[in-house]
């Protein structure tokens, strides 16, 4: 199924979760806010099961000030 | 060599062409400041030059050599306490801004007992971790966090963003990428970011585009 990962269309396994999304990129929750179809994420929502059509948005957190 | 002098009363004036309600909603404002470093000294610098005159600045760390390429301090000022010598060169610019310092590191468990009375909250912390941890218990608790990420390096100006995240419950400023683990930061990345922030902070306070 397909969904929108930072505004691109991404093709998806059915049953795949944000957290198995953001692993399959090498990226940890703790490095990232995650906002699903306009709301932020918390571990309840990056484990839910992703629907299509769903719109993810991913923005890493990296060090500097 | 010539010295300057204060207004009666230090009363200083810095934005006369604010309209009384505008300047209302900037002095009425509390603004926290999440570390004072490149980010948290150029942006609070930024706010007051703007007309907001009560924040409130938690940093735990001394001002070093290393901090001079970009933060808003001076070498006369090395080894001194970062919100102690922030306090010190905004209260140069408004001798009456209302500024509520503390010198200590802010935590998960402290965040919300320095910044629960604060309008909005600037993230500008140095760490990942630690910008994660203000993000989060700012976001619990419903308190509107403007953050940054991505902004060492030279360069790639039009790659610093500001992004609109949860419907405004958290704005974004950076590229989202460059991180300090491979370029230094430097001053114009930094304080293009800073600025922004500040930016935000007004956009937010005056109701209008952020």
């Amino acid at each position: 199924m397909e969904i929108l990962w930072n505004e691109a269309r991404q093709e998806i396994a059915d049953g795949a979760t944000v957290l198995e999304l953001l692993a399959a990129r090498g990226l940890s929750p703790d490095a990232v806010v995650v906002e699903l179809n306009g709301e932020i994420c918390g571990a309840k929502e990056n484990a839910r099961i992703l629907a299509a059509g769903d719109r993810l948005n991913v923005f890493r957190i990296v060090a500097g000030g | 060599m010539c010295s300057g002098s204060l207004p009666e009363g230090d009363a200083v004036e810095v934005n006369p062409s604010l309209s009384p309600e505008e300047r209302e909603a900037l002095n009425r404002a509390v603004i926290g400041i999440a570390g004072a470093g490149g980010l948290g000294s150029n942006c609070a610098m930024h706010l007051v030059r703007s007309g907001v005159r009560k924040l409130v600045i938690a940093d735990f760390d001394r001002v070093a050599e290393s901090n001079l390429n970009r933060q808003f301090f001076f070498a006369d000022q090395l080894g001194r306490p970062k919100v102690e010598a922030l306090g010190e060169n905004l209260h140069r610019i408004v001798p009456d801004v209302e500024l509520t310092l503390h010198d200590l590191a802010v935590e998960a468990e402290n965040a919300m007992n320095l910044f629960g009375n604060c309008d909005i909250v600037v993230e500008a912390f140095d760490s990942g971790a630690a910008k994660q941890m203000l993000i989060r218990t700012m976001l619990e608790a419903g308190k509107p966090v403007i953050a940054a990420s991505g902004i060492a390096g030279w360069g790639r100006s039009n790659e610093l963003k500001l992004r609109r995240i949860g419907g405004g419950k958290l704005y974004l400023i950076g590229d989202a990428e460059s991180d300090v683990a491979h370029s230094p930061p430097f001053s114009p990345r930094v304080g293009i970011a800073a600025a922004m922030q500040a930016n935000t902070v007004i956009a937010l306070l005056l109701g209008v585009e952020p």
